[in-house]
């Protein structure tokens, strides 16, 4: 028998495997084979995925013996709740005057309602690593499922589709460090970028000097340049981090999605990025209000 | 290896139910460095080879990142197979605790080299990531290494010391 430390070869060709591999992933050639493997993975991925919620409950058990920290969640939660209707009800309050004078406008081009299409889906996985968020759910081309469809819940906004299999999708969840939403602070209104941060949370980023921003401000998203649509509750300001020799200041985000326990969630099937609107053919010219 | 087609659907479904101040258990890293540690560097490479390949096909994830980071995670883990302290708990624990910090330095180098930015505050991310992750992520996968440790060795007892011919 021949000793592995006297024979490099095989680790050195395992390595140059997996940097092949690597590479050919990159240049989606190897997008057929996985979709086979998904598509066999995903039933038991999926059983898999409910059992773990069983054993999730239970962890979740023990932890509620502490009675304080019980109460914290539930405070937590109702916070959660108020938060999201108060925003709801002057988001609706702020737009009723602009939906007034649009009223025309969206009866001669009902397709730039960006409400509808809703898509259940269950998420069946969640990335291995502390480093990535990402999370696989049972949705894919067939269900109508494709590429930077936006991902919510009814607590607000999750992220958008990466990759899109036959039954299965990729969703980068917005506390992944490669995703940027425009945000904007709801009540001064000023801009910004929320940003990921490796191993969960959300940083609000370059938001001018000027503007004031408290702890406990509300941050929802603009609309603007991504594909997002506008008013998605992202979350509520929880650190404000300002400097007077930076350029912008920065804010740490608490996210009203509870990113843990993601179960359900919805894909917004026909919402149009602003972006793509410009590109519309003639025929469905959009005319101002 | 069917056993780490388990652990990958184990570490992609319930880990993330565990999770622990923002730390989750590391169960393929933790296979890899038991078995690293009872089987050598041979069959630890190839542990991480086929453990990350199992993670990023259950995953979906970018793909062959976590085989190559758990390739030297195997490789370094492998090296305490000689080592005269095998027996004891405080190796198993230290090469954890290292070996947690290799993978989470190769995954970011690896993720940032492809064009993943490690994201972070902008002013020190590295450390940033470092303090926020990478060091409740090796004192979790330190309290399970025990555990886990002992299960391997039953198993590795169990299979008869083979060792992988090339």
């Amino acid at each position: 028998m021949k000793s592995p430390r006297r024979s490099p070869v095989v680790p050195l060709l395992l390595i140059a495997f997996t940097l092949v591999a690597l590479v050919l992933h990159e240049v989606g050639y190897l997008q057929a084979a996985e979709d086979v493997v998904l598509r066999l993975v995903t039933p038991v991925q999926s059983w898999f995925s409910n059992r773990a919620r069983g054993v999730g409950d239970v962890v979740q058990t023990l932890r509620d013996l502490r009675t304080l920290r019980d109460e914290n969640a539930r405070l937590r939660q109702e916070n959660d709740a108020l938060i999201i209707e108060n925003v709801q009800l002057k988001e609706a309050e702020a737009e009723n005057e602009r939906l007034r004078r649009l009223l025309d406008f969206t009866r001669t081009n009902p397709s730039y309602d960006y409400r509808g299409g809703e898509v259940g889906a269950r998420v069946i996985g969640h990335d291995p690593s502390a480093y990535l968020d990402f999370v696989i759910i049972d949705l894919g081309e067939r269900q109508g499922a494709s590429l930077d469809m936006p991902v919510v819940t009814e607590r607000g906004l999750v992220g958008r589709i990466t990759e899109v299999h036959d039954t299965s999708s990729e969703v980068l969840l917005i506390t992944d460090v490669n995703s940027a939403v425009t945000a904007l602070i709801q009540t001064s209104r000023a801009m910004g970028v929320v940003r990921g941060l490796a191993g969960g949370g959300l940083l609000l980023d370059q938001v001018p000097q000027d503007v004031e921003v408290h702890e406990g401000e509300i941050v929802i998203t603009s609309g603007l340049g991504d594909s997002f649509p506008r008013g998605l509750v992202i979350g509520q300001i929880s650190n404000v981090y300002q400097r007077d020799y930076e350029m912008f200041q920065q804010a740490r985000v608490r996210p009203t999605v509870d990113f843990r326990n993601l179960e359900q969630v919805l894909v917004i099937t026909n919402f149009v990025p602003i972006a793509d609107l410009q590109n519309l053919p003639e025929e469905t010219e959009i005319t101002g209000p | 290896m069917p056993l780490l087609g388990v652990v990958a659907l184990l570490q992609v479904t319930v880990a993330p139910q565990i999770t622990i101040l923002g730390a989750k258990p590391d169960f393929m890293l933790l296979a890899v460095v038991a078995w690293s540690l009872l089987r050598g560097t041979g069959e630890g490479i190839i542990w991480g080879f086929v453990g990350g390949l199992c993670l990023s096909l259950f995953s979906g994830g970018p793909f062959a990142l976590p085989a190559l980071a758990l390739i030297a995670v195997g490789f370094f883990s492998g090296l305490g197979h000689t080592n005269i302290y095998r027996s004891q708990i405080a190796l198993p624990l230290v090469t954890t605790l290292v070996a947690t910090l290799i993978y989470g330095s190769f995954s970011l180098f690896l993720s940032y080299i492809t064009g993943h930015s490690v994201g972070a505050t902008g002013r020190s991310p590295w450390l940033d990531t470092l303090l926020r992750v990478m060091l409740p992520s090796m004192v979790f996968n330190g309290l399970l290494i025990i555990p886990v440790y002992v299960a391997f060795r039953w198993l590795h007892h169990r299979t008869g010391h083979e060792e992988l011919r090339w």
